[in-house]
C-alpha cells in the first residue's frame, strides 16, 4: 500500500513538471525599437514636477510617447524641495504606459532608494547611504540575493537608461 | 562579458571547488582513520555524495528553495529542471548548492567512521539531505523572486553567509546525534573512562586532505555571493585568514595540553578557523577574520576535551571541528559585523540575540530531528557492527575488500592464530606492501630452519622434555617424555604433572614428598630433583631424574623441564655401592682369613703340643677322661675339645682361601632352623628376640640344600637377632621356607640367577629402614658395629647363596635367603659298563676328595684314596691303579714334599702320577718333573679339565699296562 502511494506520487510529480518560483520573475520588456524617436526636456523650477524627459515620435495624431519617460517630483516638504526629490521613469510603448518602473528617491542630491517597480506588489528595493553606498543589512543577504537583486536592478537600470 | 556569464562561470567554478572539497574530506578522513577502515571511509564520502546530491535535486532543493509556506519550507521546484530564460543560471546555482549537501552530510561519516555499518550511513544521509538540511536552508537562505529573504529566520536578520550554522553545525549536530546513538570504537576509552588515542594510518594523506579544503573552501565562501562581484575578493581574503589564524592558534597552545603539536589537532584547528569565519566573512574585514579564526580553533581544542570527558568518539574530530566554531561564527557575525561593509551601523545586541535565537533553533532542529529518528531506526535495525567485525575492519566486514596489505595482515594472522609457518604470505610483485611480505617470508624461512633442527632435538631427544605452566598444568611433551609417562603427546595439554608422573600410568604408586610443600613445587625447583616412586604390587623402585627451568613468555611464566628413567643407573649405583661395601668386607674378611692362615701353623702347633705333652705324659684322653681328678679330665677334655674346634676352623677357613667357598654338605634347611628355634640359649641371649612374637612356616620339609650347617646357623642367628630388633613389640616375627624354581634372573637389592632355590623368608613388621640404612646394613664400618651382618651376607653368599633385603619405611623389612637346592644324585642303573680306571687320590682334604671322586666316578672311573704314605705303597701293590693323583701338600706341616712322590715312582715307575698343589713350590715342582710327573695340577682346579687330562694320561698309557 505504502509503495504504491510512494510511486503514484513520484510519477505524477515527474509529469507535473512545476516550475520552480526561482525563474519566474516578470521582468518589463524594452520598448520597440523606433527610429524617428524624438527627446524633449522641460524643466520648470518652481513646479512641483520640475522635471520632464519626454521621448515621442510624430504621428498624425501629434507627438506619441515611446520609450523612457523621466520625471522628478520635489518633495512637499517646504524645507527640503530643493534638496529632496523623486525621480520616477517610466516606459511607454507607443503612448501606452507600462506597469514596470522605477522610482528614485534622492535626499540632499544623493540617491537614498530605489524601486524598482516589476508589477504592483512587485517591487525590489535598493537602499543607500549618505555617502551613495549600498546599504546591506545582515538578513538580506539571502543564497544569492544580492546579486540576484543585482541583477534585476542592473536590467532595470538598462531598460531604464539609468547607466547612461 | 556579459556579467550574467561571469557570474555563472563563478559558480561554476566555485561549484567545481567545493566538490574538491569532498574529495578533502576523503582524504582527511581516510587519513586519520585506520587502515583497516580507509575504504568504508572513502566510499562513504563518494557515497554520501552520490546520494546527497540526487535526493537534494530530487526534493531538497524544492524544499530549500521553492516558493515558500509561510517562511518554513519551499514546495515548488522538485525534480528540479527549469525551462525558463534563466535556466542556465538556476542550474549554475543549483550544482552549487548541491555540492553544500553533499558537503554537510560528509561531515557526519567522519565522526561515524570505523564502527558504523555501510546501510546505517545511507539512511543518516537520506535524514540529513531530507529532513534536516533543507529545512534549515529555507529559514536562511531562501528568497524570493526579488532576492528578499523568504525564510522565517532570515526575515527576522538571521545572517549566515556561506553556512557555519546551515551546513557545519548542523551537521556537526547530526554526526553529535549518531556518535551518541552508536556509542565509542572499541578500545577508545580505558575502563577508567579515559581517553586512549587511536592513531590514524596516513597522517601525510589526512594533511593533503586539509590542504584541499582549504582550497576548496575558498569557492565554498567565495561562491556564496552567488555572482562574481567586487565584495568577492574581501570574503576570500576573510576565509584565508580564517584558516591561518585556527592553525596557529593551535599550535601556539601545544605546549599547554601537549609537548608537541599534534598534526591531527593542527588540521582541525585550520577547519575550524574557516568554519568559524564561514558565516561572517562577508561582512567582517580581516582583522575579524583572524580573531575570528583562532577563536574557532580555540573553541576546536576545548570542545575535544569536552567530548573526551563524556566519552563521547568522534573518529576524526568532525563535531569539534564543526559543530562549535560553527555556532561560534555565527554569533561572531553579531560581534564583529563591520559598518563599513555592510554601509549602516548595527544594532549589535539585537542582531547578537537573532544570532543566538537561530543557532539554538537550528541546533535543537538538528539535533532533535535527527537523534529521534535515528535512534528509532537503530533500535529496530542496529547501526552498530559486530566487535568482531569492527576487530577486522570495515574494509573486509562491510565492502569484502582486500587489499594487498590486508591479505598481507591476514597471512600474519593466520600464522599467529595456527602457529603453521609451511604456508608462506602471499607477495604482490611490484608494491611496497609486496617487498615487506617478501621480506617476511624470508624471516619465516629462517624461522622454519631453526624450528625444524629444534623440533628434530625434541622429538628424537632421548630424554623427555615437558613445558608446563605454574599450576602445574602440562603444556607440551616430546615423545620421549610422553613414552616416559606413559601418555599420548597429542593429548598432554591440560594434564597434572604430578598426576601424570606419579599415577596416570602406573597403576599403584606411592609416591614420596613431603607433606607441608605444593606438590608442584617439586618441578619448580630448578635443581635436579629425584622423585621416587614405589609400585606397591611389583615392589618395584622407579626413580625420575627431573629438572626445571623457568621461562617468560609475554606474561605467562611457563617452566621446561627435563625428565629421565634413570631407575637402572639408580639401583646399578647402589648396588656398586653395595658391592664396593661388600668388596671392602670381602677383602676384610679375606684378610682375617690370611691371618688366620697365617696363625694356623702356629695354632696347630699349639694343638699338636698339648696333644704331644698329653701322650709324654703317658695320658691319653681316655686316660684323661678316666682319671679320678675331675678338674684334669675337664681340662683335658676342653683342650681336646677346643684343639679339634681350632682346627676345624682353620680347615674350613683353609678351604675358604683355596676353594673360595665354604664347605657345605646336603642339609635339610627345615630340620636346621627347628633346630635352631629349639636352642633356648639362643632364644635368651637376645631379649628382643626372646620377646617376639616368632612364626615359623616351614614349606620344604623334604628338600636340602648344600650348605655348610656350622655357617649358616651362624648367619640365621645374625639375622634373627636383627629382624627381633626391627620388629615392633606385640607383631609376629614370620619366617618361612619354600623351594622356588627361577626360570628367569631375581632382581632385588641383587640379582639371584636362575636355578633352583630353597628361599627362608624371615620377615618382620616394624618401622622398617631407610634406603641409606639398607645400603649400610652389609657394609662394613669403621667401628666394626654392623661386622655380624657382613659376616652374614659373607657366609650366605660363600655357601654360593643369595640374601635379599626388602624394607618399606614405615611397614618392615624382609630377609630372604636363595639356598641351593641340593638334590641326591638320580642314577638309572641299566647296564654297568666296567670302570674306564681305577684312580689312587692322595688327599687329605676331604672335601676336595668327595669333589673329585664324584666327578670321576660320573666319568666312569673308580676311585680309591688314601692318606699317609703307607697306605698309598700298600694300595700300589693289592690295587691295580691306573694313575695316582697326589697333592704335594700332605700333612701337618703343609708344605710342598716330593718324597712320597719319590717313592710312589720308585714303587710303581710305569705308573702316571699326576701331582697337584694349592701352593706350589718350584723346585719341589722342577723336582717332580724331572722326575717323570705325568703333570702338575694346580688347585682349585675343575673337575671337568682333570678328568680330561686323567683320561687322556690313562689313555696314552700302554694297553698290557693298563690291562695288568
Amino acid at each position: 500500500m505504502m509503495r504504491s502511494i510512494f510511486l503514484f506520487s513520484l510519477i505524477s510529480a515527474l509529469t507535473w513538471a512545476q516550475p520552480s518560483s526561482i525563474d519566474t520573475f516578470p521582468l518589463p520588456e524594452a520598448p520597440s525599437r523606433r527610429f524617428d524617436i524624438e527627446v524633449e526636456e522641460i524643466t520648470s523650477p518652481e513646479e512641483a514636477v520640475w522635471y520632464q524627459q519626454i521621448r515621442f515620435f510624430r504621428s498624425s495624431d501629434g507627438p506619441v510617447r515611446h520609450g523612457v519617460y523621466v520625471e522628478r517630483v520635489r518633495t512637499r516638504d517646504r524645507e527640503q524641495r530643493h534638496t529632496h526629490f523623486q525621480e520616477f521613469r517610466h516606459l511607454y510603448e507607443q503612448g501606452e504606459r507600462q506597469e514596470a518602473h522605477i522610482v528614485s528617491t534622492y535626499e540632499d542630491g544623493v540617491l537614498r532608494q530605489r524601486d524598482y517597480v516589476a508589477l504592483p506588489g512587485l517591487v525590489l528595493s535598493v537602499e543607500f547611504n549618505a555617502q551613495g553606498q549600498e546599504i546591506q543589512l545582515p538578513g538580506r543577504t539571502a543564497r544569492g540575493a544580492l546579486r540576484k537583486r543585482e541583477r534585476i536592478s542592473s536590467y532595470f537600470d538598462t531598460l531604464f537608461e539609468l547607466n547612461t | 562579458m556579459d556579467a550574467e556569464l561571469l557570474d555563472m562561470l563563478w559558480i561554476l567554478l566555485c561549484a567545481g571547488l567545493v566538490f574538491l572539497m569532498q574529495g578533502g574530506f576523503l582524504c582527511l578522513e581516510s587519513g586519520l582513520t585506520r587502515s583497516k577502515n580507509s575504504i568504508n571511509v572513502a566510499f562513504k564520502n563518494v557515497v554520501d555524495f552520490g546520494v546527497a546530491v540526487a535526493l537534494y535535486w530530487a526534493v531538497s532543493y524544492g524544499l530549500m528553495f521553492g516558493t515558500s509556506v509561510g517562511g518554513w519550507f519551499g514546495n515548488s521546484g522538485f525534480f528540479f529542471r527549469p525551462d525558463g530564460f534563466d535556466a542556465p543560471m538556476l542550474f549554475s546555482v543549483f550544482i552549487f548548492q548541491a555540492m553544500f549537501c553533499a558537503t554537510g552530510a560528509t561531515i557526519i561519516s567522519g565522526a561515524t567512521a570505523e564502527r558504523l555499518k555501510f546501510y546505517a550511513y545511507v539512511v543518516i544521509t537520506v535524514i540529513f539531505s531530507i529532513l534536516v538540511y533543507p529545512f534549515i536552508g529555507h529559514w536562511v537562505w531562501a528568497s524570493d523572486a526579488l532576492g528578499e529573504p523568504s525564510g522565517w529566520l532570515a526575515r527576522q536578520g538571521f545572517h549566515d553567509f556561506a553556512g557555519s550554522s546551515v551546513v557545519h553545525s548542523t551537521g556537526g549536530w547530526v554526526a553529535l546525534a549518531v556518535v551518541i546513538i552508536v556509542g565509542p570504537r572499541l578500545g577508545r576509552f580505558d575502563k577508567d573512562g579515559k581517553a586512549v588515542e587511536i592513531p590514524g594510518s596516513n597522517m601525510p594523506m589526512a594533511m593533503l586532505g586539509t590542504m584541499i579544503l582549504i582550497f576548496g573552501w575558498f569557492g565554498f565562501n567565495g561562491g556564496s555571493v552567488l555572482g562574481f562581484t567586487d565584495g568577492v575578493p574581501l570574503i576570500m581574503m576573510n576565509t584565508l585568514l580564517g584558516a591561518v589564524a585556527g592553525m596557529v592558534a593551535v599550535m601556539a597552545l601545544a605546549p599547554f595540553y601537549k609537548k608537541l603539536p599534534d598534526p591531527g589537532l593542527v588540521m582541525n584547528g585550520a577547519i575550524a578557523g574557516l568554519v568559524a569565519v564561514t558565516a561572517n566573512c562577508d561582512i567582517t574585514g580581516p582583522l575579524a577574520a583572524l580573531i575570528i579564526g583562532a577563536i574557532g580553533g580555540l573553541i576546536m581544542l576545548v570542545t575535544t576535551r569536552v567530548l573526551e570527558r563524556f566519552q563521547i568518539d568522534d573518529a576524526i574530530g568532525a563535531v569539534p571541528a564543526h559543530l562549535t566554531p560553527g555556532i561560534w561564527g555565527t554569533l561572531a557575525a553579531a560581534l564583529f559585523a563591520d559598518p563599513n561593509i555592510i554601509g549602516a551601523e548595527v544594532d549589535r545586541v539585537a542582531m547578537f540575540q537573532t544570532q543566538l535565537t537561530g543557532v539554538v533553533i537550528i541546533g535543537f532542529w538538528s539535533f532533535v530531528m535527527a537523534f529521534a529518528f535515528l535512534w528509532a531506526i537503530n533500535k529496530k535495525f542496529p547501526f552498530r557492527v559486530t566487535a568482531e567485525e569492527e576487530h577486522a575492519g570495515l574494509n573486509i566486514s562491510e565492502h569484502g575488500a582486500r587489499t594487498e596489505t590486508v591479505f598481507l595482515m591476514e597471512d600474519m594472522e593466520r600464522h599467529a592464530r595456527t602457529g603453521d609457518l609451511s604456508k608462506r604470505v602471499r607477495v604482490e610483485p611490484f608494491t611496497e606492501i609486496g617487498q615487506i611480505a617478501r621480506q617476511y617470508n624470508k624471516v619465516i624461512d629462517a624461522l622454519d630452519l631453526t624450528m625444524s633442527r629444534l623440533t628434530s632435538i625434541f622429538r628424537d631427544l632421548n630424554d623427555g622434555i615437558i613445558t608446563f605452566t605454574k599450576e602445574g598444568l602440562l603444556t607440551s611433551a616430546n615423545p620421549k617424555a610422553a613414552k616416559l609417562l606413559g601418555l599420548q603427546p597429542a593429548g598432554v595439554s591440560g594434564l597434572d604433572i604430578w598426576d601424570v608422573v606419579t599415577g596416570a600410568h602406573l597403576e599403584s604408586v606411592e609416591a614420596h614428598q613431603p607433606a607441608d610443600q605444593d606438590p608442584v613445587d617439586v618441578f619448580r625447583t630448578g635443581s635436579v630433583q629425584e622423585i621416587h616412586l614405589k609400585q606397591t604390587d611389583t615392589r618395584k623402585d622407579i626413580i625420575f631424574e627431573f629438572l626445571s627451568s623457568e621461562g617468560r613468555f609475554a606474561e605467562d611464566v611457563v617452566y621446561t623441564g627435563l625428565i629421565r628413567d634413570v631407575s637402572e643407573s639408580y639401583h646399578t649405583r647402589r648396588r656398586r655401592h653395595r658391592v664396593m661395601s661388600k668388596l671392602f668386607g670381602a677383602q676384610k674378611l679375606q684378610l682375617y682369613a690370611l691371618m688366620c692362615r697365617e696363625a694356623l701353623p702356629e695354632i696347630r702347633g699349639a694343638a699338636g703340643d698339648i696333644q704331644k705333652r698329653m701322650v709324654q705324659s703317658t695320658l691319653t684322653l681316655e686316660d684323661a677322661q678316666n682319671a679320678d681328678s675331675d678338674e684334669l679330665e675337664l681340662s683335658l677334655m676342653q683342650v681336646s675339645a677346643s684343639a679339634r674346634s681350632i682346627e676345624q676352623v682353620t680347615r674350613d677357613l683353609q678351604h675358604l682361601e683355596e676353594v673360595n667357598r665354604l664347605p657345605g654338605q646336603p642339609t635339610y634347611l627345615d630340620k636346621l632352623i627347628d633346630s635352631l628355634l629349639a636352642d633356648a640359649d639362643f632364644i635368651r641371649s637376645s631379649p628382643a628376640l626372646a620377646a617376639a612374637k616368632l612364626e615359623w612356616m616351614p614349606g620344604g620339609t623334604e628338600f636340602m640344600t648344600q650348605t655348610s650347617e656350622r655357617y649358616l646357623i651362624q648367619a640365621l642367628r645374625t639375622l634373627l637377632r636383627f629382624s627381633a630388633l626391627q620388629s615392633a613389640p606385640g607383631n609376629p616375627l614370620m619366617l618361612s621356607s619354600k623351594p622356588v624354581y627361577l626360570d628367569q634372573p631375581l632382581h632385588g637389592s641383587e640379582m639371584v640367577p636362575v636355578g633352583e632355590y630353597m628361599v627362608l623368608t624371615l620377615e618382620s613388621t616394624g618401622k622398617g629402614l631407610t634406603e641409606d640404612e639398607v645400603d649400610k646394613l652389609f657394609a662394613s664400618g669403621k667401628d666394626d658395629s654392623n661386622f655380624p651382618m657382613v659376616l652374614a651376607e659373607a657366609i650366605v653368599h660363600y655357601m654360593s647363596g643369595y640374601l635379599l633385603v626388602d624394607s618399606t619405611l614405615g611397614k618392615g623389612t624382609e630377609f630372604s635367603l636363595y639356598l641351593p637346592l641340593a638334590r641326591p644324585p638320580i642314577s638309572v642303573i641299566t647296564d654297568i659298563p666296567s670302570p674306564k680306571g681305577k684312580i689312587l687320590v692322595v688327599d687329605d682334604d676331604p672335601d676336595q676328595l668327595n669333589l673329585l671322586a664324584s666327578a670321576l666316578r660320573q666319568e666312569n672311573y673308580q676311585v680309591i684314596s688314601a692318606e699317609s704314605g703307607k697306605e698309598i705303597l700298600e694300595m700300589l701293590k693289592t690295587e691295580n691303579v691306573d694313575l695316582v693323583l697326589l697333592d704335594l701338600v700332605l700333612g701337618r706341616d703343609a708344605r710342598p714334599d716330593a718324597g712320597l712322590f719319590h717313592r710312589i715312582r720308585k714303587a710303581s715307575p710305569e705308573l702316571p702320577v699326576l701331582v697337584t698343589c694349592g701352593n706350589p713350590d718350584k723346585e719341589v715342582l722342577a723336582d717332580v718333573i724331572q722326575d717323570g710327573a705325568a703333570g702338575y695340577v694346580p688347585k682349585p682346579f675343575v673337575p671337568g679339565t682333570l678328568v680330561r687330562q686323567i683320561s687322556k694320561e690313562i689313555a696314552s698309557r700302554p694297553a698290557a699296562v693298563q690291562d695288568a
